[in-house]
């Protein structure tokens, strides 16, 4: 027996932190951090639902978590490709700081 | 009561004997079979196809487009003497179609054309005055860069005169119509570089135009009520019934609309200031097309126009005020050009009257009889100024003084031009208009009604009137040159010297005479002027043939008395002339009122008036509505969206990560929304 | 409880991963944090997910932070945004959590159901089954992610290709 409240509970402060660590950060990976809460917070959403709710039909039963897998995996391909595009930005730049102005002539006039 | 035993005379005891039969002359192997489809549609295309070919094709070359031209021209003129052939054949009316039937719903679109005897002369004439401004234009214009564009516009111009007279539809007639407004722009502006001839093509385009929405409004109805385009059609329906109140108000705007192209009060004024224009052109314009197509609309909607008493009276007005007026401007005018404009207003008023007096009873012929005659003396006598303008080097009258004493060459067609514009027998114009005079009083002693009446006192007071002013340009055109006149000072006392305003300049061409005015145009133009002078005396003999549907009968006592009171005119005329240096009668008018004559007795000013300036106003409050009230409104959406811009760029922030919490805390935003609103 | 004990442990984790001001120190706390919602699958039956979220994200997401992080340093630039910034972030953050919670606990209620996911078997056969299609488009991405970070990394950047 499980109250469900209490993982809904979770998912509603870690998709805090994530928007959170997504706003107050300016360190590119740390940002990225953020985004890793917020896709976490949503597979324990998922799997909250799929186990807490019962289905007769096995496509819905195993919705869940098969969905979550699947939130994993393009998780870990978005990281992938997020870091890559860090590194790109560091070579560019020599920083990888968010809050910098967004006008790149500005930057290069500077 | 009178004093003589008139003889009882009707028009057809002059008319010619039916001509024999004609087939027997058919030439084996020539002979005109039926194949190229019909005269008429040749009549159309040809003259178009010309213009087509003129422009495309000539470039810069005028040589070639003249030739195109010319071509253009003698097809299109053989095509119109096919056209009698055949009509002599199939016995006064033929028809045909053009591009086939529109479908267009209800309404029935035949686009037929259709000919009658009348109609068919009419399109000889302006064929063979076409053919002939082709040719003299090719001298004229010869060093004219434009020449090409000219030529090609002359035969557009011809094929939509043409068109209006074939035609059975109004559509066609209404395109025809439209095309030589167009047209008479492009000719009367041909010298685009010189202001006054812009401004006189501008305002010919805008008074024929403004009076074009009453012709167009009124073929509509007419259209709309019979449910059909063919012209035959239309007078088939409303003439099945009494006249209502729909057929008089489609007739009245129809006249409207013909009292603007054929310069009739009150939009007479452009007529005089289209002298701008190449003489040519004028010529065309004068003679045989734009301002007669009001007349051959006219003759198509005869047995309408008949039976709609307001419509007659009106045109009876119109036209008789036009009649009398233009001849007495004609008289006053300084410019031989200019008083040949106002002749043709005054002699086109005649043929519209004549159209207005005239009953079922009578038949419109005498209209289209007049403009054939018309045609002939006008054009004679617009070549034939237009040659001493280039002789003499101007068309005032103190330059062309002397000028047919001068140039020989151009005396007799001088003489007989105006002799047939007077109505002098045996020439052309005596007998149409003795028609005229014939039809207006036996169409107002029987029952005609009020326009008859009106037209018969018009046109008996117009006779003296134009044998005025046509004596007077005789008296300056054929006034004894310098030499000539101090040949005969030596034995006569002293001329009167009255205070001669239109002073003659000093010639000194005067001993070059003939040789020059012969070297000066061309032979085939030459020749062509020879054959008007010649038709205005053998067009007599189309005035007495047989084809003219005319029942009327000829009162023999004023035929007399008004040849008596045009040479009375003649006279006075002549004795006026006397003592004046440049033997001009109009000389003795005060100056202010010859002034006033030249500018057209201030109908620029009445147009500016009455029509220019409210129209301008409310133009002008139109252009404020939309720029100030409607305008506002998109200006002010404009307005607004700029400043939320500025306020946006403003508000957005320029780094990264505090527009991001932005556009998340505006997600958030949503979504309570979404979740509250559930 | 058992849930409420690692619950916490995620959420406090999870805090001290988006507020440490030592970037190390963030993506280590991350790896609790990740660690403690494979531990919260764990608690809900779902033994596959858990597992595989130990796997990808401890194993491997976080091993290539920790790499991104040494291959971009840079000395005195600091990782965290102005105060108002923050605050603003707190608020949207918390914003967030107020309204996914309530939306959530609103739906749910408080009362406690029985835990009924499907066993393990029945989840292979559900992604080799009913989900095949989603799955092998998934490595197909996998694949296009691989080889694209790989381009990405290695295209000099800075200029155009062969200036530098």
């Amino acid at each position: 027996m499980i109250r469900p409240a209490l993982p809904y509970l979770l998912v509603a402060v870690l998709a805090g932190l994530g928007v959170y660590g997504i706003l107050a950060r300016r360190h590119a990976v740390l940002v990225l951090i953020g985004v890793e809460l917020l896709l976490g917070a949503a597979g324990l959403l998922l799997v909250t639902v799929g186990q807490t709710t019962t289905a007769t039909d096995p496509a819905a039963a195993t919705s869940g978590q098969v969905l979550t897998l699947f939130v994993i995996t393009i998780a870990a391909a978005e990281v992938v490709l997020a870091l890559a595009l860090i590194l790109a930005l560091f070579r560019a730049r020599g920083h990888v700081d968010l809050h910098a102005d967004l006008d790149p002539r500005e930057e290069a006039a500077r | 009561m009178s004093v003589v035993d008139w003889p009882d005379l009707t028009w057809s005891d002059l008319q010619l004997p039916s001509l024999p039969a004609l087939p027997q002359i058919s030439i084996p192997g020539l002979s005109v079979p039926d194949f190229w489809g019909a005269p008429m549609q040749w009549l159309v295309l040809v003259p178009a196809l010309a213009a087509l070919a003129g422009i495309t094709l000539s470039g810069r070359s005028n040589r070639l487009a003249a030739w195109i031209a010319v071509g253009g021209g003698i097809v299109t003129w053989l095509a119109s003497l096919w056209q009698l052939r055949v009509l002599l054949a199939v016995d006064g009316h033929h028809a045909s179609g053009s591009v086939g039937p529109l479908p267009l719903g209800e309404l029935d679109v035949p686009l037929g054309l259709a000919v009658t005897w009348p109609l068919a002369l009419v399109a000889a004439t302006v064929a063979t005055v076409a053919l002939v401004v082709q040719v003299y234009s090719r001298w004229y214009l010869w060093y004219d860069p434009k020449y090409p564009a000219f030529a090609a516009t002359v035969s557009v111009f011809t094929a939509a005169m043409l068109l209006t007279v074939v035609a059975d539809d109004v559509i066609l007639l209404v395109v025809g119509w439209e095309v030589m407004g167009w047209c008479s722009y492009l000719l009367i502006g041909h010298h685009s570089t010189k202001t006054a001839a812009r401004r006189a093509a501008l305002k010919a385009l805008v008074v024929t135009r403004t009076a074009d929405v009453g012709f167009v409004l009124g073929m509509v109805m007419l259209a709309a009520g019979a449910r059909t385009t063919s012209v035959s059609g239309i007078v088939e329906h409303w003439a099945a019934e009494a006249p209502t109140r729909g057929l008089v108000l489609a007739l009245v705007l129809v006249v409207v609309g013909v009292a603007g192209k054929s310069a009739t009060f009150p939009f007479q004024d452009w007529l005089p200031d289209a002298m701008e224009g190449p003489t040519p052109a004028s010529a065309l314009i004068h003679a045989a097309t734009m301002v007669a197509a009001g007349t051959v609309v006219l003759v198509h909607l005869f047995d309408l126009l008949a039976v709609t008493g307001p419509a007659r009276v009106l045109l009876a007005l119109l036209a008789s005020v036009t009649l009398l007026g233009g001849a007495v401007m004609a008289f006053a005018q300084a410019d031989l050009k200019r008083l040949l404009a106002w002749s043709t207003v005054s002699q086109v008023a005649l043929m519209l009257a004549v159209l207005a007096a005239a009953t079922p009873h009578t038949g419109p012929d005498a209209a289209a009889e007049h403009l054939v005659a018309h045609a002939w003396f006008k054009a004679l006598l617009f070549l034939a100024t237009g040659w001493l303008a280039v002789l003499v080097g101007g068309t005032a009258m103190t330059t062309v003084a002397s000028g047919a004493r001068r140039y020989r060459v151009l005396r007799r067609r001088f003489a007989w031009g105006l002799l047939a514009l007077a109505g002098v027998p045996p020439f052309v114009g005596f007998f149409s208009k003795e028609l005229i005079l014939g039809t207006a009083e036996s169409a107002a002693t029987g029952s005609g009604g009020l326009a008859s009446v009106v037209v018969l006192s018009a046109v008996g007071a117009s006779a003296p009137l134009t044998a005025a002013y046509c004596m007077r340009a005789w008296l300056v055109l054929d006034r004894p040159t310098q030499i000539e006149q101090h040949a005969v000072t030596y034995q006569q006392e002293p001329v009167e010297r009255i205070d001669d305003f239109f002073d003659e300049p000093q010639v000194v061409h005067e001993a070059e005479g003939l040789e020059r005015a012969e070297s000066a145009i061309s032979s085939s133009a030459r020749s062509g002027t020879t054959l008007l002078a010649a038709m205005t005396l053998l067009g007599s003999l189309v005035a007495l043939l047989p084809v003219w549907r005319v029942d009327v009968h000829l009162n023999l006592q004023l035929l007399v008395a008004t040849l008596l009171l045009m040479v009375v005119a003649a006279l006075a005329v002549r004795l006026a002339a006397r003592g004046v240096r440049t033997r001009d009668a109009a000389a003795r008018i005060p100056a202010r009122a010859s002034l006033a004559a030249e500018r057209g007795l201030g109908a620029d000013y009445a147009y500016r008036l009455l029509v220019a300036t409210p129209v301008v106003a409310l133009a002008r409050a139109v252009t404020w509505f939309d720029r100030e009230v409607l305008d506002a409104w998109v200006r002010g959406a404009g307005a607004g969206s700029r400043l939320l811009g500025q306020a946006g760029e403003l508000l957005t922030p320029r780094r990264a990560t505090p527009a991001l919490a932005l556009v998340l805390g505006g997600v958030l935003v949503l979504a309570a929304l979404g979740v509250v609103s559930r | 409880m058992l849930f409420v004990a690692v619950g916490l442990l995620t959420a406090g984790s999870g805090l001290l991963a988006v507020t440490s001001r030592q970037v190390l120190h963030a993506a280590l706390w991350l790896v609790v944090a990740l660690a403690g919602l494979a531990g919260c699958y764990l608690v809900l039956g779902a033994e596959l997910v858990g597992l595989v979220q130990l796997l990808v994200y401890v194993g491997a997401v976080v091993v290539l932070i920790l790499f991104a992080l040494m291959l971009t340093r840079s000395g005195g630039v600091p990782v965290v945004t102005g105060p108002a910034q923050r605050g603003a972030a707190a608020l949207v953050g918390a914003g967030t959590t107020v309204l996914l919670g309530g939306a959530l606990l609103a739906g749910s209620g408080w009362g406690a159901v029985q835990v009924a996911g499907p066993t393990n078997t029945q989840v292979a056969e559900g992604i080799l089954g009913t989900y095949v299609w989603p799955f092998e488009l998934l490595s197909g991405l996998l694949l296009l992610a691989l080889v694209a970070a790989v381009a990405i990394a290695r295209t000099p950047t800075g200029g155009r290709e062969g200036e530098t």
